[in-house]
């Protein structure tokens, strides 16, 4: 007769799932809480509870669809307790969101996929300050110490990449045929 | 995308955008479907440049599904470090959910957990009016206790249990009486993150009280008073106006006044930017009754949990 799994076991297989959400549910946080200091706040608040309702997780449903579940409420939570995003927590903005997204999803799957070659063509310089900002969590003073800049200046030019970033994936996307040509 | 939007988004996506920016930002995706197409576009290029695959090659395939020794040494922590260091403490039983979050503050850049504060231990009871230092609770007499009379903690197994107003009887509002804990935290290894002068301390915690008679109110507040080291008071009595004549720069949140239903926790927020010379802030929780209970007034049912302490750089509350 097999042995039941031991608790420590059943431990580990959680934290194997819990490990491999962590970066696709800071992109589901990052949707509804852009900046990514607070994004990583509520990530934390949403891996402690997690970890704290592993007894409840059936092995045999996806683990994403219950991790983002409780990924919501922290979001909501977030919005409640920040006055300046008070107004989001007040009616269905997050399902208003959640709904364009899913209708885009395939879309967005190619933007991702586009993403890679598109970073691969940006100049050294721009892709050491998109690095330093969302690689290595630098902060935009730090950067603009390192680059001899000044703080606007850095913020200016990470706006300049995303949106040469997004010029280049659509054209990307027109070429083949994914998007119509303008 | 039209301009506007993209600066809207990009200061949004920053942490850079003002109360009347995201009061905007909520109206454009509410009204605007274009702009919520252009939202979820955007939004999902940040998400994927700050949590996808694409920027993330030092890292190699499968390396986050290992789970890390029992006892390996605690690195030096980025926030990406953070999860299998506390899933791994976790496992072990050797971490509360507090340590993991003070896990995260050694050498992170921003923001930072400074303190989480459930009130677990009973090391958290304010026992006496000195010595004030950093890591004590000190105040008014209180006590940490588990769920009780109906009224379950805010966050974890136990919260903070105000009990008599002690400290600044001398300083006490006509017809009525307040009781304070006071906690003092050192900056000093944040300074880098503040020198500028554009770092923000946000703290937010959590207050009920059990229900009560229509003749009595309460009512909570959060104070921040960021110090010089040598303007820190030795010892609590009248500390509310000591720190207030000391404070580099202080802040305080609007009074909230208590509802009757022991179910709903109210949840206070405070900002203060810090000074860059600032070297300690002391934190104040403070309740009040507006009505008299004698010399030595007792508070019945009132509490504070949740306590969160975090350092950024995102703009104040206008």
């Amino acid at each position: 007769m097999d042995a039941a799994p031991s608790p420590q076991a059943d431990d580990e297989a959680f934290l194997r799932q819990f490990m491999l959400g962590e970066r696709a549910l800071l992109r589901f946080i990052l949707r509804y809480v852009p900046a990514a200091a607070d994004a990583r706040d509520v990530l934390q608040e949403t891996l402690v509870t997690l970890w704290a309702k592993r007894a409840e997780f059936d092995a045999t449903r996806e683990f994403l669809p219950w991790a983002c579940g409780i990924a919501r409420f922290k979001v909501r939570e977030f919005w409640r307790r920040q006055p300046r995003w008070e107004a989001f927590a007040r009616d269905d903005l997050m399902d208003l969101i959640d709904r364009r997204a899913h209708e885009q999803a395939d879309e967005l799957s190619l933007r991702g996929e586009k993403l890679r070659d598109c970073l691969a063509k940006l100049p050294p310089a721009q892709r050491a300050t998109l690095d330093g900002y969302y690689r290595d969590d630098e902060t935009v003073e730090s950067l603009a110490l390192r680059e001899g800049r000044s703080p606007d200046a850095v913020y200016k030019s990470l706006q300049r990449i995303r949106r040469s970033l997004l010029d280049c994936i659509e054209r990307s996307l027109r070429t083949e045929g994914v998007l119509p040509q303008p | 995308m039209t301009d506007d939007d993209e600066d809207l988004f990009a200061r949004v996506c920053d942490g850079r955008a003002t109360a009347a920016e995201l009061a905007d930002f909520h109206r454009r995706l509410r009204t605007d479907a274009a702009a919520l197409d252009a939202w979820v576009r955007y939004a999902d290029l940040h998400a994927e440049l700050a949590a996808g695959p694409a920027l993330g090659a030092a890292r190699a395939p499968g390396e986050r599904l290992a789970l890390p020794p029992p006892a390996a040494p605690r690195p030096a922590s980025t926030w990406r470090q953070w999860a299998p260091q506390a899933a791994a403490g976790l496992c072990l039983g050797l971490l509360t959910a507090t340590m993991v979050w003070a896990v995260v503050s050694p050498v992170a850049p921003v923001p930072r957990t400074v303190l989480a504060e459930d009130f677990e231990s009973p090391a958290a009871v304010p026992a006496s009016r000195v010595p004030l230092g950093p890591g004590l609770w000190r105040g008014d007499a209180a006590e940490v206790v588990g769920a009780q009379h109906g009224l379950a903690p805010a966050r974890g197994a136990k919260m903070l249990r105000f009990l008599r107003a002690d400290a600044e009887v001398a300083a006490k509002p006509a017809g009525g009486h307040i009781a304070v804990v006071y906690r003092l935290i050192d900056l000093r290894p944040y300074r880098a993150d503040f020198a500028d002068g554009e770092g923000v301390l946000e703290v937010s915690a959590s207050f009920n009280a059990l229900e009560f008679p229509d003749a009595e109110s309460y009512g909570c507040a959060i104070s921040l008073y960021a110090l010089e080291a040598e303007s820190v008071p030795e010892r609590v009595g009248r500390l509310g106006s000591a720190l207030a004549d000391e404070a580099l720069a202080m802040a305080r949140s609007s009074r909230t006044k208590l509802d009757r239903d022991p179910a709903s926790w109210q949840r206070l927020t405070t900002e203060l930017r810090l000074p860059p010379q600032a070297e300690f802030v002391a934190v104040r929780l403070h309740i009040n009754q507006s009505f008299e209970s004698g010399d030595n007034p007792v508070f019945k049912g009132s509490y504070a949990d949740d306590l969160r302490v975090s350092l950024s750089r995102r703009a104040p509350l206008p």
